[in-house]
């Protein structure tokens, strides 16, 4: 198998400021009252994470809130830079990331405008976004609110569109976090079956989840991590029982 | 040191790039007559001054990889250490009889954008004959360092999404609005009558042609100052854009340019016939020069619109700061005056303000119909192609940590 995605003793640092020194008021009042002054205090969210994920593999990434799960989908995504360690992916690797749904969206604009403006924020030529139109339309089921304004649309109708979208990019390495946990039974049922079908056509999957039912109908392996370290990695089985036993031994959220 | 073919190759056309960039150089800061008695000087100091750069090149090891590449970094400090090394050079080996300071930035100018230009060149024409760079082999994504051609190569690849960005704030401006575009074609027409009543029947001591002037410097006044003030929330504004999708975000600033072109092109092309019939300007050659001043500009405000754009994200204050510059520049720019009525010796720091030598440009080749002069092609020259690389690459060794900033 080749690898997809190969992270060696990946670090990320981020510097949380205090008093943000953004504003030059603020640096000016630090000179003369040192509790005004910006203090700055670095926080490791990720530390010496090494995984390798191949091809066609579905990998989740789970932890407690802040043990560095969205960060590593980050790093992967290529939105932050890593402070330290090695990344490796293919330079030609195509990554749709679903981190957050709907984002660009614009409320003035018809759905049919911002499904035009959103491919092309994924990098989409113009006659490959008229070549998936078709399909995303009919997967979401909008066909009929395609010419109305998207401030009209509720907020389950804009997530739909959102998916759709993404789900219709066709990447080689899909990043997903956990974005459709907030959408109804039904909506969730279309996604998995999605995600799935994505799994079977070999695609790379990256899966950042809190719901142990999404991780076990999706994922193959497991990934546990905590206060940004990688405590665990192999079968979902044994790592949703390391997870839990985290998480204090309370039931997880299904 | 091992030196590959390719790189042998790059070497010697960078050699040859750099000696046509002198010569050039002494024939933009030279008139005719003076550039005959000057050219020996340049031809004497030549080849120490190629010396100097190629040498200066190598030890940025620009030639080392077995690609074309060139990183910002590399092309701004070598270029400078080479032109810093040649002066050094040629005092010392020829005096400074007949050595040109105005012919060496010029060169560093030239040298600069034709190093970069025939890479860049390169690259997309490579990228579009399906040659690209070995890409499926792994590549460490934490040390990769954007490069000029690489940025521009993937900026053209995004042109659709700069097109979709432009459509966009384009359809949100005239959305609900009857008239639509026709107000962009509108406002122009009120203006050139309110100033021409203002001017002919009120405020009479206004000289001949000064409607023409004000109006042609206004626009493209406006066109930059509102860029520039847009570019400023361009990156801030869309923060969650910039945490969740990955791609060029110069695109953002570079976007709004392009919108700020469009309502800028749509009012030239009301205020120019029109103008030029109640003032009985008839076309004439040096109006030729208009696109390639313009393409200056646009260049200059880019660079403008990525600093800017990348300071606020950093720094919010940048945009309070930036209003205050805005209008101290309008008043340091011959817009309500012409440079001809200054002092003599306010003439040329006037001319040195950044956005000087474009207006100044549109005056002559619209109103007096004379070529540019040199001073004026070699300032706008400086500005937009120096700008546009500082902005470049301020904004490329940022890029990466703008979305933390948010």
């Amino acid at each position: 198998m080749t690898p997809a995605i190969v992270a060696e003793n990946l670090s990320k640092r981020f510097v949380l400021r205090h008093n943000r020194a953004g504003e030059l008021k603020v640096r000016f009042l630090g000179l003369f009252d040192g509790r005004k002054r910006e203090t700055r205090e670095e926080f490791w969210a990720l530390q010496g994470v090494s995984a390798t994920i191949a091809h066609g593999e579905a990998v989740a990434v789970v932890g407690r809130n802040g043990s560095g799960k969205s960060t590593f989908l980050k790093l992967v995504a290529g939105l932050y830079r890593p402070t330290g360690g090695r990344l490796l992916m293919a330079r030609d690797a195509r990554i749709g990331t679903m981190i957050e749904l709907g984002v660009g969206f614009h409320g003035e604009l018809t759905g049919q405008e911002n499904v035009m403006l959103n491919t092309s924020i994924h990098g989409l030529r113009r006659e490959q976004a008229e070549a998936i139109y078709p399909a995303i339309v009919e997967y979401s089921g909008l066909a009929h609110f395609m010419d109305v304004p998207i401030k009209n649309y509720s907020s389950g109708m804009h997530m739909r569109l959102g998916f759709a979208i993404a789900a219709h990019l066709d990447p080689d390495i899909l990043l997903l976090d956990e974005v459709f946990a907030v959408g109804d039974a039904e909506f969730q049922g279309q996604c998995i079956r999605t995600i799935n079908q994505f799994r079977a056509r070999g695609k790379t999957i990256l899966f950042v989840s809190h719901s142990a039912v999404a991780v076990r109908a999706v994922c193959d392996r497991v990934l546990v991590l905590e206060h940004g370290r990688l405590m665990f990695d192999g079968p979902v089985d044994r790592g949703l029982e390391h997870y839990e036993q985290l998480v204090g031994g309370g039931p997880l959220r299904t | 040191m091992n030196v590959s073919a390719v790189q042998l190759r790059g070497l010697l056309l960078d050699t040859a790039i750099g000696a046509a960039c002198y010569v050039l150089a002494y024939r933009l800061r030279f008139a005719a007559p003076e550039f005959q008695r000057f050219l020996p000087y340049a031809l004497a100091t030549l080849p120490t001054v190629v010396i100097a750069h190629a040498l200066a090149l190598l030890a940025c090891r620009v030639y080392r990889p077995a690609t074309l590449r060139i990183t910002l970094r590399q092309l701004v400090i070598g270029t400078l250490a080479g032109g810093a090394l040649a002066a050094l050079l040629v005092w010392q080996l020829h005096g400074l009889e007949g050595v040109s300071r105005a012919a060496f930035s010029a060169n560093w100018l030239l040298l600069t954008s034709s190093l970069a230009g025939w890479r860049i060149g390169v690259t997309l024409w490579r990228e579009r004959r399906g040659q690209p760079p070995p890409a499926h082999d792994l590549v460490d994504r934490a040390a990769e360092r954007p490069t000029l051609g690489g940025t521009i190569a993937s900026l053209i690849r995004h042109r659709e999404l700069i097109k979709n960005l432009v459509l966009k704030d384009l359809k949100l401006k005239y959305r609900g609005s009857v008239l639509g575009v026709v107000w962009s074609l509108l406002s122009p027409m009120v203006m050139i009558t309110v100033f021409t009543i203002a001017f002919t029947y009120v405020i009479r001591t206004a000289a001949d042609g000064f409607v023409f002037l004000l109006l042609l410097g206004l626009v493209s006044w406006n066109f930059f100052a509102q860029s520039a003030s847009m570019s400023t929330g361009a990156i801030i504004d869309s923060g969650s854009l910039m945490k969740s999708v990955s791609f060029p975000r110069a695109i953002l600033p570079i976007a709004i340019v392009v919108f700020n072109l469009t309502q800028y092109l749509l009012t030239m092309t009301v205020y120019l016939p029109v103008m030029m019939i109640t003032h009985d300007v008839t076309p004439s050659w040096p109006m030729l020069l208009y696109p390639l001043f313009l393409g200056l500009q646009v260049l200059f405000t880019i660079g403008v619109a990525l600093l800017l754009a990348a300071g606020t994200a950093f720094f919010r204050d940048v945009r309070h700061l930036l209003d205050i510059g805005l209008s101290a520049l309008f008043w340091m720019t011959p817009i309500v005056y012409t440079l001809s009525q200054v002092p003599e010796k306010l003439r040329l720091p006037l001319l040195l303000s950044p956005l000087s030598p474009f207006i100044v440009a549109y005056q002559q080749i619209f109103f007096f119909q004379q070529w540019p002069a040199v001073t004026v092609w070699a300032v706008g020259l400086a500005y937009s192609i120096g700008v546009f690389l500082l902005g470049t690459w301020v904004f490329l060794t940022v890029e990466d940590q703008l979305a933390e900033q948010l």
